[in-house]
């Protein structure tokens, strides 16, 4: 277990937080920009100091400032995959993929592994301009991973690359991540992205965490009734006379809702947010797939 | 349109002024004598010590500029800003200003003390390449520290949560991502310093096969009334400009990417 | 969600698949059928306060309503507006300080003569009751 304790003011805005990521899990930072997410991870990292706290995974003290401790990045075992991949433009994909690599020999066979797992096996002397936005995720992903660090950090990996190809990718991380059974820690503000990936989340707001528990208990599980309950994103608002059909995408399926216009705009509803539906298990209608035909 | 023309304009007017300067040398151009010249020892040892000073005062230029960039471009520390600040004096100094500087410093006692224990400075050779690196460190430094600017820290930063020490990220990512921006450093350091004229004289002063480089050579033979000789001698100086920019832009067009 | 009042349980009674939530909300008695399921998770209990959302579509309005109807759920209240739309109106109805909104269709309201100020009683089944626990949205 990974716990964190951290404390830092710049100016303003005071950061607050105590929370702790479980082993092997998938942990997921939610939040509004500017909440404190990205410093968190580069406090966690060692990339920069907080004011005071304490980070801890399992026995070994990464920082603590009351015995001034303060490990540096490259003495934590960790994995950075930032926003826009940074990855390093001057060197192949196998220079990439195989810089955090220690050992000599096997380097290559390790790359072209771990090539193979992405499915970029034959990319080792491409340049990352070569290569599309998903791809160059990809390759961030297993350079960060190609050292088998104790904790993955992923600072939004996936804000850059299109609507399309972040659905795709989402399925990906979570194979990947789940074999290597890395202690993963993800930033991201995207609900949906929080229900496919997540097994915690620990929602920030202005430098304070305001809940944290599994995706279903903290966006809205144990408080409604309904068995069906869908996170998905606004893609598609009409309006009728007095109701509206908002139009609802949950993995890659369309629903189609039904709300009273008041409704829509009490909720300030618009096109790309964060919704989840509801639905009562008895107002389904059920076929056998082949009967319809 | 309009305004496309006009700055066009302007750019044929600097061409021209640049072209008929250089043409206007042909008037006192003495083929015959070009050959004597250059082959004549004393322009020889000039264009020797020329090269030479100019190539040691970039090696020591960079090799200070290097590592004083990056630390300007990366990290805060207290002063920071004057130190920015004294670089450009060398830009807004007159360079015979500078020599006289450094001659009033090696003529005080520390500046006599250091002498003795080292080498000869005024009025000797190692003379100029003070004069050169004075003139030109703090340009280097500059323009190497604009290229590291813009290189995004977050390399450096994958660098170490990947393992790199400080060190390793520096050679291995910062170094080789900045590689134009040194080598269009080196280029200029080399070009400034060969051209150096006013520091180099009054330190190192002008002494026949001693401390005369092309740009002194260039100023004795033009006070000797001799023009034929200067025009020559100016050609040379052209000849060995010219010569290293082709190579220049030849070896920043095998720096592969561009990372943009 | 269309409506929300807010009510207490009085009694449940628990069934293998299904469980029937009796609560009070001001001085009307409602019936909320939800699964066994939920009941456990959301940890619902006798005393609880909670939400009832009843979705404007499932609503159904009655006038001086008499004789036996299955739908657990009758509130009666006092039409206050009434929004037409092509095919659909929007009828609010207040009743013991809360709105309620029923979306008929505009033949009923012409059949059934519904203007404002008229006293009407809106009739939803146990089965179309939401709960929603605390917290606003």
């Amino acid at each position: 277990m990974l716990s964190i304790v951290l404390k830092k003011t710049w100016n303003a805005f005071h950061l607050d937080v105590d929370f702790a990521i479980p082993k092997g899990k998938i942990t997921t930072l939610f939040g509004p920009s500017g909440a404190g997410k990205s410093s968190i991870l580069r406090f966690i990292s060692g990339l920069e100091r907080a004011d005071d706290g304490m980070i801890c995974y399992d026995n070994a003290t990464w920082f603590d400032n009351e015995r001034n401790i303060h490990l540096s990045p490259q003495q934590r075992s960790i994995g950075f995959v930032f926003q826009d991949y940074a990855l390093f433009p001057h060197m192949t994909i196998e220079q990439n993929v195989s810089y955090g690599i220690d050992e000599k020999k096997n380097k290559k066979n390790e790359v072209e592994k771990l090539l193979s797992l992405v499915g970029l096996s034959g990319y080792e002397n491409y340049y990352p301009s070569q290569l599309s936005g998903g791809q160059k995720q990809r390759v961030a992903l297993i350079r960060a991973l190609a050292k088998k660090p104790d904790l993955l950090l992923m600072d939004e990996p996936l804000s850059a690359v299109d609507w399309e190809t972040r659905r795709q990718l989402q399925e990906d991380l979570k194979r990947i991540i789940r074999s290597f059974g890395v202690t993963t820690l993800y930033v991201t503000h995207d609900v949906a992205e929080v229900y496919k990936l997540a097994d915690k989340v620990v929602v920030l707001q202005s430098g304070k965490i305001v809940k944290q528990g599994t995706p279903e208990d903290v966006f809205l599980g144990k408080r409604l009734s309904t068995r069906i309950q869908l996170a998905g994103k606004v893609v598609a608002i009409e309006y009728d006379s007095i109701m509206a059909i908002v139009t609802v995408l949950h993995a890659e399926q369309y629903f189609k809702t039904l709300i009273d216009t008041d409704e829509v705009q009490r909720l300030n509803l618009k096109i790309g947010d964060d919704v989840v539906i509801g639905a009562k298990s008895s107002d389904v209608v059920l076929f056998k797939a082949l009967s319809m035909v | 349109m309009m305004f496309r023309k006009i700055c066009t304009l302007f750019a044929i007017c600097i061409f021209s002024l640049y072209a008929g300067l250089f043409l206007s040398l042909f008037y006192f151009f003495e083929g015959s004598l070009f050959l004597e010249t250059l082959l004549y020892e004393r322009t020889l040892f000039s264009i020797c010590l020329s090269l030479t000073a100019a190539t040691i005062t970039t090696v020591f230029s960079l090799f200070i500029a290097i590592p004083s960039a990056f630390a300007l471009s990366r990290y805060n520390f207290k002063g920071k800003s004057i130190v920015d600040l004294v670089l450009e004096i060398p830009m807004i100094v007159s360079p015979a200003a500078l020599g006289a500087v450094l001659l009033i410093f090696f003529s005080n006692p520390i500046g006599r003390w250091m002498q003795d224990h080292s080498f000869q400075i005024v009025f000797a050779p190692p003379g100029i390449i003070v004069a050169q690196f004075v003139t030109t460190a703090g340009i280097a430094t500059r323009l190497i520290k604009a290229s590291m600017d813009e290189i995004p820290r977050k390399y450096e930063d994958v660098a170490c949560s990947l393992g790199a020490s400080p060190v390793k990220a520096f050679f291995t990512i910062t170094l080789p991502l900045s590689r134009k921006g040194i080598i269009a450093g080196a280029i200029l350091t080399w070009a400034k310093a060969l051209g150096e004229f006013g520091a180099t004289i009054t330190i190192a002063g002008s002494m026949a096969m001693k401390t005369e480089t092309i740009p002194i050579a260039i100023f004795m033979s033009l006070s000797n009334a001799d023009i034929e000789k200067t025009v020559i001698l100016i050609f040379i100086l052209i000849g060995i400009g010219l010569g290293m920019l082709y190579c220049a832009r030849v070896l920043l067009k095998k720096v592969p990417f561009d990372w943009k | 969600m269309a409506c929300k009042l807010k009510g207490k349980i009085v009694k449940i009674l628990s069934g293998k698949v299904h469980a029937q939530i009796q609560m009070v909300w001001k001085n009307t008695p409602l019936s909320v059928i939800v699964t066994t399921a939920s009941c456990e998770e959301m940890g619902l209990r006798e005393g609880d306060s909670l939400y009832v959302l009843i979705k404007g579509t499932d609503v159904m309005l009655a006038k001086s309503f008499s004789g036996k109807l299955s739908a657990r759920n009758r509130v009666e209240g006092v039409v206050k507006h009434i929004v037409h739309g092509d095919v659909l109106s929007k009828v609010s109805v207040e009743s013991q300080g809360d709105l309620l909104y029923a979306i008929i269709t505009n033949m009923s309201l012409k059949e059934m003569d519904i203007k404002e100020g008229d006293i009407v009683t809106a009739i939803v089944k146990s089965t179309e009751l939401i709960l929603m626990k605390g917290e606003d949205e």
